[in-house]
């Protein structure tokens, strides 16, 4: 549905590009990047809100580089939702197809569908749109966008400002949406969790620069530099140094404590590289059950110095045995009531090695050995 | 400190007006006024400010759209002469206007198009200079206030830009348009330099309401030039709120 | 809060500065505009002789009279022409009988230089295409007499088409042929004199003139020291000044007036407007 090739764009001494995108049809893209990444010039280049200084856009099949907004056939969901102060909520949704003009029969059906959908109902007759919830605005201008049928939504961090209930409950909502229709979505956020959820493609962008493409388990899996792995992890990346290769895995070192990692094929070691490993990746073995056959490697024994409670979420923060590393390790309520987790306690904790992350300093990963 | 400049202010308006009425009573100034030539003047000041403010307007409003959106080289400079008839007195304003139209251009213009110098049209020119450097100040502002995300999410929806400006910019930037139509307006009707220079002062044809208070006062007939102020002091505060009124936002 | 103090303290400082630094002039004089470039030189005149500081104010004479009665302030009053005068004596600013006639002026035809659309006399103004102007005359005496003027050569009705603008002081009269905005303009015969590189002044007919008319001054009754004022008036009459008016081209007595004019043409007074004019114009 979109094809970015090659696009670059300047605005002062940021530089964006050339950046290589592709969105098929139907699907819920999300462009994740840190704030001053480029993202919003991105998206304005593909709202035709900013010229791009190379570069081909085609949307749907027509090269749209050169188009004015007005005929892209695209709807725009801003950050800051941009009701018009001077319409009532109902003029607000319907302010597309009266600009086009079009017949009662046209637009009835998809509105009515999308207050249904949407529980605009009871917002319909409000005139002053400034004394909605947040929640509400997001729902009136959503509709507002949809109600033209567009190829495209874009959406441009579209839950940052809500409150958390609200911001689930409608991210579920317009996925919902959003898979009914068969609409294609191009999600812009700096929100690692709102990116995953709601991706079904993903593109990192960081400094101006499309780092890795694919679908969000890739970038679980492995993403393709230490820039991104930066990015998407904040705990549990060390350098490493890589000691001996053996049956297909390599053997690094970090820290004083050896991890086994299964690497991609084809690539070459190099003497130094860092290692990553995802809270979620690491499994706490309880002693009263038997190890599984494939846990022969990464028996990793140590002691839990903290236990960091986020509210939803829990991380146990343990100190491994004979090294310096401390590796945090995401633990659930039931597991901590089950294994009375305290602080002092000894576990053991166990990563396969196809989870963990390994990758260079910079350049490319096929490094020299 | 608020209250102490607004109080301040209103009470020196308040005083210009009662020291109009303290001076000549009121009977005799209003008796004056039952004169067909005030009726004249009131009417004739009425419909040359309403033009010269409809016209004033209508150029101010792209120009003030230029300026406050795009960037173009020279922007400044074009922003600063817009400035100049603010600055040179109504009657300097004027007398340009009488000077160009003996220029070259001025006189074919004079002689085979429309004539200024001495004509109600003249003075519809006048001050309508005058209200458009009014007008284009408050109305840059007012733009400059609505934030162009609102533009670029009405062309989104399919509208070109002068339908974004018409159908987003504008209302949203309404309480700016009246003020502009207030103070263009009632720059223009209580203009009397550039008036009389470019209209002159004839009875019953470029006489404005302000020039027939300087000519009462230049036959001393005092009691009828408070009578006149009166008029247009009443005159104009009915036409400023009810244009304050109708502008508000619904 | 800081600018807006800083404001204040500089408004009051330069309120305090205005006031301190004017010095009340012992004399004030209100001159009609016609009278300006003589009058300048002998206020000058006599600051030096008398060593009093004068304080002229020049204007529309209808105009200044205006605020001499709101404001109840003035010591002399040297108006455009005697109709003026007998406005003030009617509004009690002026003791009647204490007017002095100072200079003389003539009507007539003023024209730019080198006449370009050759206006010879009074027939010429009526021409077809001729645009003329004359004084508001209601409010402006050369406008009156420009009218009266018509009026006695039985032209009014005729000139009235003719008229592109009524001008609303006497220079401003004057200015109109300057600026080449009009053609002719019927005003005083000194107008030629104010602006030698622009007009040039067409005489009229020696009976052809209705009035002659008077320039006065006189000292109000707001007058702070009478004695005063009274010697301001009695200067413009003195041979000095009449040196100056003469420089000017002024007509200072009635004698040299009436070169211009026949010998019975009444000098001075007052007439009301014609009736031709102010019945519907075209």
């Amino acid at each position: 549905m979109i094809r970015v090739e090659a696009l670059e764009a300047r605005v002062g001494t940021f530089r964006l590009g050339p950046a290589n995108l592709s969105v098929p049809a139907g699907s819920s893209f999300v462009l994740l990047g840190p704030t001053g990444a480029g993202k919003t010039l991105f998206l304005e280049c593909l709202l035709g809100m900013h010229r791009p200084s190379g570069g081909r856009i085609v949307l749907d099949g027509v090269d749209v580089t050169d188009a004015p907004p007005e005929g892209r056939s695209v709807a725009y969901l801003p950050q800051d939702l941009a009701l018009f102060p001077h319409l009532s909520v109902r003029d607000n949704v319907l302010f597309g197809p009266s600009i086009r003009r079009w017949p009662k029969e046209r637009w009835q059906g998809p509105f009515d569908a999308l207050v249904e959908r949407l529980q605009l109902a009871p917002l319909l007759g409000r005139r002053d749109v400034r004394t909605l919830s947040g929640g509400e605005r997001q729902r009136v201008a959503l509709a507002r966008a949809l109600v033209l049928r567009p190829k495209v939504l874009f959406l441009d961090e579209p839950f940052s400002s809500l409150d958390a209930l609200a911001r689930r409950s409608l991210q579920l909502s317009i996925l919902d949406l959003q898979r009914e229709a068969g609409l294609t979505f191009f999600l812009v956020t700096h929100d690692h969790e709102e990116a995953f959820i709601m991706a079904d493609a993903m593109a990192v962008m960081l400094q101006g620069r499309i780092e890795q493409e694919g679908p969000p388990e890739a970038f679980t899996a492995n993403p393709a530099s230490l820039t991104v792995a930066r990015f998407l992890l904040v705990q549990n990346l060390f350098p490493a140094l890589f000691v001996r290769e053996s049956e297909g895995l390599w053997f690094l070192e970090a820290g004083g404590v050896v991890v086994a990692a299964k690497p991609k094929p084809g690539l070459r070691p190099r003497p130094s590289m860092h290692i990553g490993i995802r809270p979620e990746a690491l499994v706490v073995l309880r002693r009263d059950r038997p190890l599984a056959p494939w846990m022969t490697c990464n028996l990793l024994a140590g002691r839990v110095e903290r236990i960091l409670n986020l509210g939803n979420r829990r991380y146990a923060r343990v100190s491994v045995d004979g090294s310096s590393i401390s590796l945090e390790v995401a633990v659930t309520q039931h597991l901590v009531q089950d294994l009375s987790l305290r602080e002092g306690d000894a576990l053991t904790l166990h990563v396969r090695p196809e989870s963990v992350w390994v990758h260079w300093e910079n350049g490319d990963p096929e490094g020299a050995p | 400190m608020l209250v102490t400049a607004t109080g301040l202010a209103v009470t020196v308006m308040a005083g210009l007006l009662l020291s109009q009425v303290a001076y000549a009573g009121l009977k005799k100034p209003l008796a004056s006024l039952l004169r067909p030539e005030v009726f004249h003047a009131l009417f004739l000041s009425c419909i040359l400010a309403t033009a010269a403010a409809a016209i004033a307007l209508a150029l101010a409003i792209p120009s003030a759209y230029l300026l406050a959106r795009r960037a173009f080289p020279g922007r400044i400079l074009v922003d600063t002469l817009l400035d100049l008839p603010v600055v040179l007195s109504p009657l300097a304003v004027g007398f340009s206007l009488l000077l160009f139209f003996r220029t070259a251009p001025g006189s074919f213009i004079e002689a085979h198009l429309v004539r200024f110098v001495f004509e109600p049209a003249g003075i519809v020119l006048a001050q309508a200079i005058l209200a458009y450097a009014v007008a284009v100040r408050v109305l840059k502002t007012a733009f400059e206030e609505v934030e162009p995300r609102y533009e670029q999410v009405a062309r989104l929806m399919g509208c070109t830009p002068f339908m974004a400006f018409r159908k987003v910019t504008l209302p949203m930037a309404r309480p700016g348009v009246v003020a502009a139509a207030v103070l263009g307006w009632g720059r223009a009707v209580g203009d009397f330099g550039a008036t009389v220079m470019v209209g002159g002062a004839v009875a019953g044809k470029t006489e404005t309401v302000p020039v027939a208070i300087y000519l009462r006062l230049a036959s001393v007939d005092i009691a009828q030039a408070v009578g006149l102020m009166l008029v247009l002091t009443a005159a104009a505060l009915a036409v400023l709120l009810l244009v304050r009124l109708t502008g508000r936002a619904p | 809060m800081k600018a807006q103090s800083v404001l204040c303290a500089v408004a009051l400082c330069l309120t305090v500065l205005l006031a301190w630094a004017q010095k009340p002039p012992r004399l004030t004089v209100m001159v009609g505009s016609a009278s300006k470039p003589p009058t300048e030189e002998l206020v000058r005149l006599f600051e030096k002789q008398t060593g009093v500081t004068v304080e002229a104010h020049y204007g529309g004479s209808g105009a200044m009279l205006s605020q001499i009665v709101v404001t109840r302030e003035g010591d002399v009053y040297f108006p455009g022409s005697s109709d003026f005068m007998d406005k003030a004596v009617a509004r009690g600013v002026v003791k009647a009988g204490s007017a002095r006639d100072i200079v003389y002026l003539i009507p007539a035809i003023t024209v730019p230089k080198g006449n370009p659309k050759h206006i010879e006399g009074l027939k010429d103004l009526v021409r077809p295409g001729v645009r003329l102007a004359i004084g508001r005359p209601d409010t402006v005496c050369v406008g009156l007499y420009g009218l009266q003027t018509m009026e006695k050569a039985g032209l009014l009705n005729a000139a009235k088409r003719n008229i592109a603008t009524e001008a609303e002081s006497c220079e401003k009269t004057a200015a109109t042929v300057s600026l080449g905005l009009v053609d002719a303009a019927l005003g005083w015969r000194d107008f030629g004199n104010w602006d030698p590189q622009h007009l040039q002044t067409v005489l009229l007919a020696p009976g052809q003139v209705p009035r002659i008319a008077t320039i006065p001054a006189a000292p109000t009754v707001y007058a702070r020291d009478p004695a005063l004022a009274e010697r301001f008036v009695l200067f413009l009459q003195s041979p000095e000044a009449r040196a100056v008016f003469q420089k000017w081209g002024y007509l200072c007595t009635v004698e040299e007036a009436r070169r211009f004019a026949l010998p019975q043409t009444p000098v001075g007074g007052s007439a009301p407007l014609p009736a031709e004019w102010t019945e519907a114009k075209p």
